[in-house]
């Protein structure tokens, strides 16, 4: 490969024209709200006039609150299980999809993922239908059936978070689907071939050959939807109206950001808050980047 | 035989899966032609009678201006797809068909941007964007929105991968670096509107940035209006939320069945690189 410019090149005015409009609105939007958001972490919850250093005040506070701790459980058994229930549904899909006939696979790829196009305000208030009180579909169609008794979704603390949890699995199950459809295809024939010479069983072939040969595409499904999960505002917003749900027990990072906030008036808390997911979500991303490279190591030496 | 037999049965349960999938949009558009009395009561499916009611009460503006925030979320999401995917590409072009020093520095800092997505720097956005003047302005939700990191490491490797021949044969004829950038734009061109798509979805769903900095009516977008007229009162006619929902999803339909054939031959070259 033929590069006119080696590493320890700086760029030329030509590219630095270019690269410029992207890094100076990252320098303005980003960087600086990140920087303020910094400072004002470690400055007091003062609303008018000076506020005061006070440190990593706020960061050993939240070290101490029990309804900080409340969130990050909530995060965290929120994404684990949207990501795990949704890829698995999604690479099941997607396997079905490869196996049906040509011509009405375009139609069902394209309805599986019109749910994602919805802004989680509108489905919120779809998932009214589905929670609602005794009516809801759920509880009429298959919690009613099948002897239990009706669950309030949207009150009971036991449940207020599978309620979260659906409403993220029906929107990204389509588009994660989507992308791992098109891993599927992209997989190279010999390999597959001979796979199935050597006997290998449907099982194994899917451990051994499929997972590895989609890994990365595995790998991105898995960030994208970390970071969605970590970042979920609206959903939770429209759904119990920025509020925790009954006892906290739907409480999310972002939202407790956001009470402090704006409904406790507590900027400098307010964003300690927000800057503590940052950790949390590195360190998931970490774990997911590293997985393949033990793991899956075996098929990507292809 | 067989295989076809099983192909047609495993169509027919994908089919009721999207049945399934769907079935809450289809109830959302028939809940716009319902009363409330209809809508809580899960047994009614088809509506008593039909009536277009709700939807005069929607364009009327009784509740909230329908069309400005129509229009609103339409402008915001339009700038900030083309926006967002020309400053990536143009970054992501030079990042990803060159080797200088200091590339790998900006690659990281792509990374740390996916790491800390906007929702996390939220309220120091919302007091910077004050400070610039930008309080109740669109341009308030638009300018934040150009960046994105995805964008950036998407680009870098969708560029990486564009065989050099050609930007060599058009250096040595002399055009500008800008120049070889405009000539890659059509061979690249799914993957454009693959992002470029992406992204339009993306900041349509934004939540709680443009709920911070668009205070009036009139400058707030479809999902922030939608989300104010919920919860003030559940006793309003839902059927107006339903039917201001159902409209406003047809844009993002539009833009997908646009996209769609696009978005797949840009994924599918993408994941077999």
């Amino acid at each position: 490969m033929q590069r006119s410019l080696s590493d320890r090149n700086l760029p030329s005015w030509g590219h630095v024209w270019l690269l410029a409009p992207f890094f100076v609105f990252l320098s303005l939007f980003w960087i600086t709200p990140l920087g303020r958001g910094l400072l004002l972490s470690l400055e007091s919850d003062t609303l008018f006039g000076e506020s005061t250093f006070v440190g990593w005040q706020h960061y050993r506070d939240l070290l101490a609150d029990s309804r900080y701790w409340r969130a990050v459980l909530n995060t965290a058994v929120f994404a684990v299980s949207t990501i795990t229930i949704t890829i698995t549904l999604a690479l099941v899909f997607a396997h079905a999809l490869r196996f049906c006939n040509r011509r009405i696979q375009g139609p069902l790829v394209f309805g599986l993922m019109i749910p994602g196009l919805c802004p989680p305000t509108v489905l919120a208030l779809l998932f009214l239908l589905v929670f609602h009180g005794k009516e809801g579909l759920l509880n009429r169609w298959i919690i009613q059936p099948l002897g239990f008794e009706t669950i309030n979704w949207l009150s009971d603390p036991d449940f207020i978070l599978s309620a979260v949890v659906i409403q993220a699995v029906w929107r990204w199950t389509g588009f994660m689907a989507f992308f791992l459809l098109c891993a599927l295809n992209a997989r190279p024939r010999e390999i597959l071939d001979a796979a199935r010479i050597d006997g290998a069983g449907v099982w194994s072939r899917f451990v051994n050959v499929t997972l590895p040969l989609i890994a990365p595409t595995l790998t991105f499904c898995l960030i994208y939807l970390i970071i969605d999960c970590f970042a979920q505002f609206a959903g939770s917003y429209v759904l119990f109206g920025g509020s925790g749900g009954t006892n906290d027990a739907g409480l999310l990072l972002v939202t407790y950001a956001y009470q402090k906030a704006f409904i406790g008036g507590g900027f400098g808390s307010g964003a300690a808050v927000s800057l503590s997911i940052v950790p949390w979500l590195a360190g998931m991303l970490i774990l997911v980047a590293m997985v393949p490279r033990n793991v899956w190591k075996e098929g990507s030496t292809r | 035989m067989n295989r076809k037999l099983a192909s047609i049965g495993v169509g027919c349960l994908l089919a009721i899966a999207t049945i399934i999938f769907l079935y809450p949009l289809f109830w959302m558009i028939l809940g716009s032609f319902k009363s409330n009395a209809e809508i809580f009561n899960t047994l009614i499916f088809w509506p008593r009678e039909w009536t277009g009611q709700y939807y005069e009460i929607l364009l009327s503006n009784e509740f909230f201006p329908y069309l400005t925030s129509l229009a609103n979320s339409i402008t915001v999401s339009l700038s900030q797809g083309v926006g967002a995917t020309l400053l990536a590409a143009m970054a992501g072009f030079v990042i990803g068909s060159y080797r200088f020093r200091g590339r790998i520095g900006l690659l990281a800092l792509g990374i740390l941007v996916v790491l800390i997505p906007a929702q996390m720097v939220a309220l120091p956005l919302f007091m910077w964007v004050n400070t610039l003047g930008l309080f109740d302005n669109v341009f308030g939700v638009i300018l934040p929105g150009l960046v994105s990191g995805l964008g950036l490491l998407f680009f870098a490797r969708v560029y990486s991968q564009l065989p050099s021949d050609l930007l060599d044969v058009a250096r040595t004829e002399g055009a500008s670096e800008f120049r070889i950038f405009l000539l890659t734009l059509p061979l690249v061109k799914p993957f454009l509107i693959a992002f470029g798509f992406a992204h339009f979805v993306l900041s349509w769903h934004a939540h709680i940035i443009p709920m911070l900095v668009l205070n009036s009516e009139e400058t707030r977008t479809l999902p922030i209006s939608l989300a104010a007229l919920y919860g003030s009162s559940l006793n309003s006619p839902q059927a107006v939320l339903m039917a201001g929902s159902a409209l406003g999803m047809l844009p993002l339909i539009a833009v997908f069945a646009f996209a769609y054939p696009q978005l797949k031959s840009a994924l599918q070259e993408f994941v077999s690189q």
